[in-house]
């Protein structure tokens, strides 16, 4: 009998120790707990930068951050509305999100006015930093934001010299621009510097809305000399939302002069070229500095990155407008669009 | 709980623990030992084994940044290798470098520099304004470009950090070759090694390693935390870096000693030098998962010393509580035992000596049970004795107070019977002295009986009066010669030997002993007498005294060859008053003269009885204990007794 229950107890205790044993061994692996649900808020003030926010979250889940389980995702699309870009913000705020993505520019500077004092970091992209007091250098930001920075007026020069070796006659370039939007100076700035020595002038164009700048052209068009050979655009909201750029490349296309800027087309609408970073490659950029802030780091010791351009050239709109493109254009060209 | 219960749990816990903790300490002793030299032999064998590894994952990942670079040199070449670089249209020089632009996104400038070192076509995917980290070269660096390039040689320039976007660029030059093989000019490049990050970032080191690139000063270069590289770090304080900027090649190591890393965690860790560019990969691979094995192996061998010592304790406690059962069974028996509880056994479970010891131990028990039977029973009789012999103590006292009182009564008669008997005789004398002469002869023929049976009564009673004095009063003790004595008796009885023509013998040596001398010699006298006087006379009538001595008694005899008793008297023979039929009616006597003598006798331990037949004569024998006769030397007795 005593043999028995001691056979017992032994078989028993052995059962149980090797259970534990085992599932200690197995969870070695498993981690110690539930991964932490990182909550992120992304406000996507232009919706043609819908892009950056796919390649946001497509870097996020190639780096582990399954959308749902470890990450949650609180997106808020809107298009250029400040108003709204603040409330969207105050709600994260309020949410206590962990993280916030933010593009563009505008809603990126709202972003890191907002979250001032929260600690919620700020990861932006498609932002210019020059002349927005966005982060205090590339290599230490400072406070609570660092991203992936749009490279203004580098590009906007680049969009000029571009222009001219597409269409080497042209000697007047219009430039529209949102009226007071504060990337625009600093923009303006490279072109002025990049025209120098070159003949060439700059007509610029404020305008508050698309339809006011639809009504200046209009006005311009109605003169006896329209007053340019070319429109440039640059990284500001009427060129890159639908309503300006539609006015643009219609006019354009209409009185038959080179269009080039940042976009190489919305919708069936198309211009002769665009430089811009890829907005999917700026998402990603941002991603890989959100990864690193999630696991800890602060975004002051984030440097900002920088995106690279990409050049986009339509040759077809080329021919319909009589140019000569270079075979080195051609090559140097990211995409050609026959 | 008993105290018996708690000495036996104290016991079987003293025993248990201890042979538990033995076993214990065996088991893990051994496991220790033999876990230890595996872990250690094992540690080496991995260490080598990730040294090895380490090794070439290192090699693999450099092989990669190599071949990274080979091809941008490649490329490069290519656009100086385009026939008349140098002497082409200036649109189609561009177009040459358009294309290299085109076709390597790494590159973010290209120029060519003809033979007089002057720049003479340059395409660039800044702006025209911008030179990129070109502004930063010195007059210096750039000659020396151009010169190692006019020497033949592929130039890689010192890593810069562009000024906007911090990235870290570098200026590559080939030299522009004629058809003869003339070094015309140089082709150069500014590439951007973010464009490394990537491929850096896609090595895999294990599970969770890294792979970085530092140039000849420590300055991270490529990482996958692009952070770090645009922050501009030197990473020379890490001990792989150090190593690699003091000593600038590569070292083969067997061992896998950990360092701290990049992160700042303990990492196993090994760098490869490019050789040119003068840059080095360094791969870290975190303890945990380079000793990984190493850490499954020691954690199983802990967990399995730890389970084998879970198994050892609860073997050691089964064993020692299986061992110590039948011991505290024992201890239990023993105590029971002790209690008097003779049915109490241990049973037997094992056929070990523990085993063994417990069915000793049952049939010790049984044994016991057998021994403490018949000892009860002999107590029992024991007992039984005592009382017996209380009682016979009783009836002894009583009947001694019965013949003291018999004795008391004796003498008391025989004084006060003596008296009157006296003055009967003194009448009778008084009366025959003066009368005897008026008185018929009738009457003094009664008077005469009367004096006669007086003085009968009056021996009688002075038998009696001896008799009783034989037990109460001793007389004076002295060392005589029993031979005389005997001889003494015999001289008396000449007459009537010489009337029945008895013949008498009797040896000449007789023992001495220390006695009361009268009484002695009155025993034999009465024997000898008694032998004399129931003699009837015949032809060949003899009476014959001797005697014999054992260890512990003499014993003397008087024999004739007279009518012998009949046995159904003989036991009364001794008794006082007691004479046999034959003995009556043949001659007169008192009936105490046998009773006196075995009187005597047993005041000297002895006894008296009689060997006889009818026809067959008799002998009256007699003994005393020689320890009560023994003389004070050794003079006692002959050497030798004579034959019964």
């Amino acid at each position: 009998m005593m043999s028995r229950r001691w056979l017992a107890t032994f078989v028993s205790a052995f059962i149980l120790l090797a259970a534990v044993g085992g599932y200690l061994l197995l969870s070695r692996g498993a981690g110690t707990g539930a991964p932490k649900v990182h909550k992120v808020g992304i406000l996507c003030g232009l919706s043609f930068l819908a892009d950056t926010v796919v390649g946001f979250k497509a870097e996020m889940a190639s780096r582990g951050y399954v959308d749902g389980q470890s990450i949650a995702y609180d997106l808020k699309e809107t298009n250029f509305d400040l108003g709204e870009y603040r409330r969207i913000l105050k709600g994260f705020v309020d949410e206590k999100v962990d993280l916030i993505f933010v593009t563009p520019t505008e809603a990126s500077m709202e972003a890191k006015a907002i979250t001032k004092g929260t600690g919620i970091p700020v990861v932006f992209t498609f932002a210019n930093i020059e002349d927005t007091g966005l982060v205090d250098s590339v290599r230490h930001p400072g406070g609570n934001v660092t991203g992936s920075r749009y490279p203004g007026p580098d590009i906007a020069a680049k969009r000029f010299e571009i222009m001219c070796e597409l269409a080497p006659d042209v000697k007047r370039i219009l430039v529209p621009y949102q009226r007071g939007y504060p990337i625009v100076p600093s923009q303006l700035m490279a072109l002025q510097e990049a025209v120098a020595g070159t003949g060439i002038t700059l007509v610029e164009a404020p305008a508050d809305s698309a339809a006011e700048l639809e009504a200046d052209l209009n006005a311009r068009a109605a003169s006896d000399d329209i007053g340019f050979d070319a429109i440039l655009g640059i990284a500001e909201p009427l060129a890159v939302t639908p309503d300006g750029y539609i006015v643009m490349a219609t006019f354009a296309a209409e009185h038959k002069m080179p269009f080039g800027g940042a976009l190489i087309s919305i919708g069936e609408h198309v211009s002769l070229f665009g430089v811009n970073p890829r907005l999917s490659e700026c998402g990603k950029q941002a991603a890989l500095l959100a990864d690193r802030i999630l696991k800890g780091a602060s975004p002051d010791t984030v440097p900002v990155v920088s995106a690279d351009s990409y050049f986009e050239l339509n040759y077809g709109v080329a021919m319909e407008l009589g140019l000569t493109v270079s075979e080195g254009m051609l090559s140097r060209a990211d995409n050609v669009i026959r | 709980m008993t105290d018996s219960d708690t000495t036996a749990a104290r016991t079987r816990r003293s025993l248990a623990t201890t042979l538990a903790a033995a076993l214990l300490g065996l088991s893990v002793t051994a496991l220790l030992v033999a876990g230890s030299l595996e872990m250690y032999f094992g540690f080496q064998a991995q260490q080598n084994s990730i040294a090895a590894q380490q090794q070439a994952v290192a090699e693999n990942a450099a092989g990669e940044v190599k071949a990274f670079f080979r091809e941008r040199v490649i490329a490069l070449k290519a656009a100086a290798s385009v026939g008349s670089l140098l002497t082409a249209r200036r649109d189609e020089q561009l177009v040459v470098l358009d294309k290299v632009l085109g076709l390597e996104p790494a590159f973010r400038q290209v120029l060519l520099y003809d033979a007089r070192q002057q720049e003479i076509q340059r395409v660039s995917r800044l702006s025209k304004r911008s030179l990129g980290t070109l502004a930063q070269f010195t007059e210096d660096d750039r000659a020396e470009m151009l010169s190692r390039a006019r020497g033949g040689e592929t130039y890689v320039g010192p890593v810069r950090i562009d000024d906007i976007t911090s990235e870290p660029m570098v200026v590559l030059a080939v030299p522009v070759e004629d058809a003869f093989g003339d070094i015309r000019g140089t082709v150069a490049a500014e590439m951007n090694l973010k464009f490394m990050w990537d491929l850096v970032g896609r090595l895999r080191i294990g599970r969770s390693g890294r792979a970085y690139v530092v140039n000849e000063c420590g300055d991270l270069i490529a990482s996958v935390d692009i952070g770090r590289v645009l922050k501009g770090e030197n990473l020379a304080h890490l001990p792989e870096v150090d190593e690699f900027v003091r000593r600038g090649q590569l070292v083969r190591r067997n061992t896998a000693d950990t360092v701290v890393g990049i992160q700042g965690d303990r990492v196993v860790a090994t760098h490869v030098p490019l050789g040119r560019p003068d840059w080095a990969v360094v791969v870290e691979l975190p303890i945990a998962e380079a000793y990984a094995r190493v850490f499954f192996g020691a954690g199983l061998s802990a967990g399995v010393i730890v389970l084998s010592s879970i198994l050892a304790t609860m073997i050691g406690l089964f064993l020692a509580k299986r061992i110590t059962r039948p011991i505290v069974s024992l201890t239990r028996a023993v105590a029971k035992v002790s209690a008097g509880d003779l049915d109490a056994t241990i049973a037997v479970e094992s056929g070990d000596e523990v085993g063994q010891l417990a069915a000793g131990f049952n049939q010790m028990i049984v044994d016991l049970k057998k021994t403490t039977v018949s000892r009860n029973a002999l107590a029992v009789e024991v007992a039984e004795r005592r009382r017996a012999e209380a009682g016979l103590s009783k009836a002894r006292a009583r009947l001694q107070r019965e013949v003291d009182e018999k004795n008391d009564f004796l003498r008391v008669v025989s004084h006060d019977l003596g008296a009157p008997l006296r003055n009967v005789m003194g009448m009778v004398d008084s009366i025959m002295r003066r009368h005897s002469e008026g008185l018929p002869d009738g009457v003094k023929d009664r008077l005469v009986r009367v004096r006669r049976n007086a003085e009968k009564e009056m021996a009688l009673i002075g038998e009696l009066l001896e008799l009783s004095r034989i037990r109460t009063r001793q007389g004076s003790l002295q060392e005589v010669d029993v031979g005389e004595l005997v001889r003494g008796a015999a001289e008396g009885l000449t007459a009537d030997f010489e009337a029945k023509d008895i013949a008498f013998s009797s040896p000449e040596d007789w023992p001495t002993i220390r006695c009361e001398r009268s009484r002695i010699a009155r025993v034999f006298q009465n024997l000898i007498d008694n032998a004399a006087k129931y003699m009837d006379p015949h032809e060949g009538a003899c009476i014959e005294a001797g005697w014999r001595e054992d260890d512990t008694h003499y014993t003397f005899y008087a024999r004739d060859n007279g009518p012998g008793i009949a046995p159904d008297e003989q036991a009364s023979l001794f008794h006082v008053f007691r004479r046999g039929r034959h003995a009556a009616a043949k001659a007169e006597g008192q009936g105490v003269g046998l009773a006196a003598v075995k009187a005597v006798a047993e005041v000297y331990e002895g006894e008296a009885w009689v060997e006889s037949g009818l026809g067959q004569g008799s002998t009256f024998f007699f003994s005393l204990a020689k320890a009560k006769v023994r003389c004070s030397d050794t003079a006692a007795g002959p050497t030798k007794p004579p034959t019964a």
